[in-house]
């Protein structure tokens, strides 16, 4: 539908379910060509600033946009949103938090750490796709990154 | 102990000679006496019969016809003193009694067998002393022998037969037959197998025998110890008039134990000896007879001072009690001795003297009884302004403290109730509060002017003092007992209350305030007020101070902490007001202080609840959403696959969701599990910790095994105390744990034991697997936090233990050196304690031992 250049997502997901369903709906956009799903926040850390097993740049691509869950093993995801705030690099990066969590506190804290954006996974399917299907189109269609 | 024993001989030897003497000595006093005896009883027999009335009819009549023996006259009268006299011949056993006419003829014998050889002869025995000694008083013969009984020895007692007139008729004499004293001294009681008892009288050349001997029968009258030999015999010394005792040789030159006396009456020496050889062989026999004795005598001794000691005591222990029954002012008490020695008599003086003393007191009452009637008739005359201003003051007080109690209880009540109530409740409390400070500001104008009237009446006393001397007293005593009436207040308050001077320094304090602080009320008053209130609180509390001096308010009131004594904070709530005098200048400080910890503690808590619930809350609706939201999706995507054929993604679907549906299911049953801790316990028992441990690893045995986990438990006898199901829980859920995160371990090792190193029983679950890195440790007991997405689990497991632990009392913590190095989780229980069985084998190789049974051991 739309051409442009293909957009790297980092999704920050545990349950392997809900990066399955998020799998599913951005890569049937045509444009949504790449997915990097890490299951916990200190995993994300490492692929952000690239140590251990995603010390080769190679290895850890920087993403377009991150999809966030908050609460992650190991680092939640409000630890995972400051570290990456206070880099000079990564915080350009626009932070979607993605969470089952629909709580004031963890919106609050979410923005305050500096997310772009916070979407609450719903629990009807069909509210779920069309979210998915919105974002895709609003991230991935129209919204421009640096390069 | 040869040398003691000898000694101890030779003492009982010389202590059996003096016990042997005493026993001689009382043997021979004891045949004196009765040989004494023996012939008073006869002398009083003898007058008897001299006077017998019968004898003296017939007397004539027998001297008349003596010589015509079968003469009828001669016959009667003889039958007559027959009768008379046989019965007391045969009492005393005389041989015979003899009667003599007045020539000394014998003219009646009582013997029948002698009768006719008797008659008109003379009186048998030497020289007829016993008739010519007689004519005029009693006489007793020299002991002879008799040729018609020989064999035998005899005695006459003999004495004159006057008649009423004067006239002697003749002499009776009584035939005593020596058998009877032979008989008494041949008892030889005490005198062992060799003893005897000798009876000898003076003779001219030495000491004449008079009774047979054990050793010579025939030595009565016979045998003499003669005079002049080397030594002089006891016998020897009695016979001359010597009383004694010793060691002596005898009549057979034998040394003889002896004791021996002169018998006046009789001019006879008696002796009574024993062989020193019995005397002495006995020693030994003695000896342990001694010892046994002795012992019995001591223990008898010990025995009765005891006894002694013990009844002593509780008459001292009354006496005691009486002393300080009347010490402490009863004067009724009464010891009520009945016994009769000293502590009886000292009872009974104390009885006598408190009575007194209580006769004193009651005097004593009386006459105070009257001088307080007197003052008070004096009192009565008080000034009635005093009397107003008492009231207006009380009625002031009564307000203040019925506040006081309506703030105590409110602050209590707070503490109790919930969230909700506690909004209520603090604007009920603030009305109440309202209603306290203008009850203390009435209260204060109250003081205010009662100090006002006080010094008034102060200076109408001492008007009244220049005028008369006895209203001043009076005077006095009113703003003495005003005075105390605040004293009174200040003292006994249950709040805090100081006194403060400006600059700080604690002027005064109550019992009230040093007591929540921990302090003496020296103590405080030695200190500052910024030393004693919690250092983040001076700066209110100066704020507080500055804004009374500048009278920007008139009252202060503040929650702040004070410093207990030892170092921990103390929560109040305090007011302060400002005291001026008259010239607005501060005075001081008045504050009053309440404690309001247990408030502050119950805030705290509740606090600490509600973050819980948040927490709770929001993990529930975040991961009771997650599945949910799994399931939902998953079933559409199944839709879409049916529609399209798909097969395979259906299978992979319908995995999702049976992981999802799982994974919900099992987090309601431990969001039960953990809901129920706490709140539906079971009763609390003792258990061994070997059993919890066992049922833990049976309900963990499949994970166990398929992992090939090695498990090491202690055999140190722990016993735990509480909820046992909820313990087993916790072994459980550890074991499963360190199961599950064993990493590539390819020995894993499971150690469960116990640790004392003096700061209380720890109890351990320690695993060599994964570890984890220590920045993750804190995370790790919160629900549903999991560090590795990928385990199966809900992430409830550890907060279930934690909960579980801390219901129990106990604290949980967990050590790892970082990934790699395995984890050990540590904890204590209330109530944990080693078994008091003695335990088989103890130490840390025992603590490595595989358990056996019940669990599969790989």
């Amino acid at each position: 539908m739309f051409e442009g250049e293909p957009v790297l997502i980092l999704l920050v997901e545990d349950d392997p379910a809900h990066a399955e369903i998020v799998r599913r709906n951005l890569t049937d956009f045509r444009v949504a060509n790449r997915i990097v799903h890490v299951a916990d926040g200190q995993a994300a850390l490492d692929y952000l600033f690239r140590r251990n097993q995603y010390a080769d740049p190679a290895a850890s691509p920087r993403p377009n946009i991150i999809l966030l869950d908050l609460r992650l093993p190991k680092v939640d995801g409000l630890e995972v949103l400051r570290q990456i705030k206070e880099d000079d690099e990564l915080k350009r990066i626009p932070i979607v938090v993605l969470t089952t969590s629909g709580a004031e506190s963890d919106m609050v804290n979410a923005y305050t750490r500096g997310a772009g954006s916070y979407l609450v996974k719903p629990v009807d399917f069909d509210k779920f796709t069309k979210l998915m299907d919105t974002f895709g189109y609003y991230w991935l269609a129209w919204n421009k990154f640096p390069e | 102990m040869t040398i003691a024993g000898s000694l101890g001989f030779v003492i009982s030897k010389r202590s059996l000679e003096r016990s042997r003497v005493q026993g001689l000595e009382s043997t021979a006093e004891l045949k004196v006496q009765k040989i004494d005896d023996f012939f008073r009883e006869r002398r009083g027999n003898l007058a008897t019969i001299q006077k017998d009335a019968t004898l003296l009819q017939n007397l004539p009549i027998l001297a008349q016809y003596y010589g015509d023996p079968a003469n009828p006259e001669y016959l009667k009268a003889r039958a007559l003193l027959d009768r008379r006299l046989d019965p007391i011949s045969q009492s005393y056993q005389y041989n015979d009694i003899l009667l003599t006419n007045p020539d000394g003829k014998i003219v009646y014998a009582s013997n029948k067998t002698h009768f006719l050889h008797h008659l008109g002869r003379l009186l048998p025995g030497p020289g007829n002393a016993s008739f010519l000694n007689a004519k005029n008083s009693v006489y007793l013969s020299d002991i002879f022998s008799n040729e018609l009984e020989p064999g035998h020895f005899f005695m006459l007692l003999s004495g004159p037969i006057n008649d009423e007139a004067g006239n002697f008729q003749g002499v009776l004499a009584l035939g005593l037959n020596m058998d009877q004293l032979y008989i008494l001294l041949k008892n030889n009681t005490g005198l062992g197998q060799t003893g005897e008892t000798l009876l000898a009288k003076r003779v001219e050349d030495g000491a004449l025998f008079l009774n047979p001997l054990r050793y010579d029968p025939d030595a009565a009258l016979r045998k003499k110890a003669l005079f002049g030999g080397n030594q002089v015999s006891p016998i020897q010394k009695a016979v001359q008039g010597q009383n004694g005792s010793g060691i002596s040789v005898d009549y057979r030159g034998v040394q003889v134990l002896a004791a021996w006396r002169y018998i006046p009456d009789l001019d006879w020496g008696l002796e009574a000896k024993i062989d020193a050889s019995e005397a002495f062989s006995a020693a030994h026999t003695l000896l342990k007879a001694y010892l046994v004795l002795s012992a019995l005598v001591l223990l008898l001794g010990l025995l009765a001072a005891s006894l002694t000691a013990k009844s002593l005591y509780n008459r001292i222990a009354i006496l005691q009690k009486g002393a300080e029954s009347i010490g402490s002012g009863d004067l009724d008490f009464r010891f009520g001795a009945k016994s009769q020695d000293e502590m009886g008599a000292l009872s009974r003086s104390l009885d006598r003297m408190t009575a007194k003393l209580k006769s004193l007191t009651a005097s004593r009452d009386e006459l105070e009884k009257k001088v307080a009637l007197a003052s008070r008739d004096e009192l009565g005359k008080e000034v009635a302004g005093r009397e107003q201003a008492e009231g207006a003051l009380g009625e002031s007080e009564e307000r203040f403290r019925a506040n006081t109690v309506s703030r105590d209880k409110q602050d209590k009540d707070l503490a109790t109730v919930t969230r909700d109530e506690l909004g209520k409740e603090v604007a009920g409390r603030s009305l109440a509060e309202d209603a306290l400070s203008e009850s203390e500001e009435r209260f204060r104008a109250n003081t205010v002017s009662r100090d006002k009237q006080d010094k008034d009446l102060a200076t109408a006393s001492r008007r009244e003092l220049r005028k008369e001397a006895s209203g001043r007293k009076l005077a006095e005593d009113a703003l003495g007992e005003s005075e105390e009436r605040f004293r009174v207040i200040f003292e006994k308050a249950t709040v805090g209350k100081l006194l403060t001077a400006p600059d700080g320094k604690l002027l005064e304090v109550n019992p009230a305030f040093a007591d929540m602080l921990g302090y003496t009320i020296e103590e405080v008053q030695q200190l500052n007020f910024d030393t004693i209130t919690h250092p983040d609180d001076i700066t209110e509390s100066r704020e507080c101070v500055r804004s009374l001096l500048a009278n920007e308010r008139s009252d202060c009131r503040v929650e702040k902490r004070y410093l207990h004594k030892s170092g921990r904070p103390i929560w109040t709530d305090e007011s302060t007001t400002l005291l001026r005098d008259s010239q607005e200048a501060p005075l001081c400080f008045i504050t009053t202080v309440v404690e309001i910890s247990a408030r502050k503690l119950a805030e705290e808590e509740l606090r600490e609840t509600n973050e819980e619930l948040t927490r709770f809350t929001y993990t529930v609706s975040h991961d009771l959403k997650s599945p949910l939201v799994t399931i939902k999706t998953f079933l559409s995507y199944v839709e879409q696959d049916i529609k399209s054929s798909d097969a395979e993604r259906v299978a992979k679907d319908m995995g999702f969701i049976r992981n999802a549906a799982d994974k919900m299911s099992l987090m309601l049953d431990e969001l039960l599990a953990l809901s129920r801790v706490g709140r539906r316990m079971n009763p609390s028992v003792e258990t061994p910790l070997s059993e919890v441990v066992k049922e833990a690893l049976d309900l963990v045995a499949g994970q166990i095994t398929s992992r090939g986990v090695k498990i090491k438990v202690t055999d140190e006898p722990v016993i735990l105390f509480g909820d046992r199901p909820r313990l087993v829980e916790v072994f459980q859920n550890l074991v499963d744990n360190a199961v599950k995160f064993m990493g590539d371990q390819l020995e894993p090792l499971i150690e469960i034991g116990v640790e004392d190193q003096g700061t209380g029983i720890k109890l351990f679950v320690r695993d060599n697997g994964m570890g984890i890195e220590p920045r993750y440790q804190p995370k790790l007991f919160g629900l549903f936090e999991k560090l590795d997405p990928a385990s199966k689990g809900t992430g409830i497991g550890l907060s279930l233990v934690r909960r579980i632990v801390e219901v129990h009392g106990g604290k949980i913590w967990l050590e790892s050196e970082g990934l790699g190095k395995g984890t050990t989780f540590r904890f204590t229980l209330a109530g944990l304690k080693k078994s008091p069985e003695p335990p088989g084998e103890r130490g840390e190789e025992n603590e490595r031992k595989p358990l056996e049974g019940g669990v599969n051991n790989v």
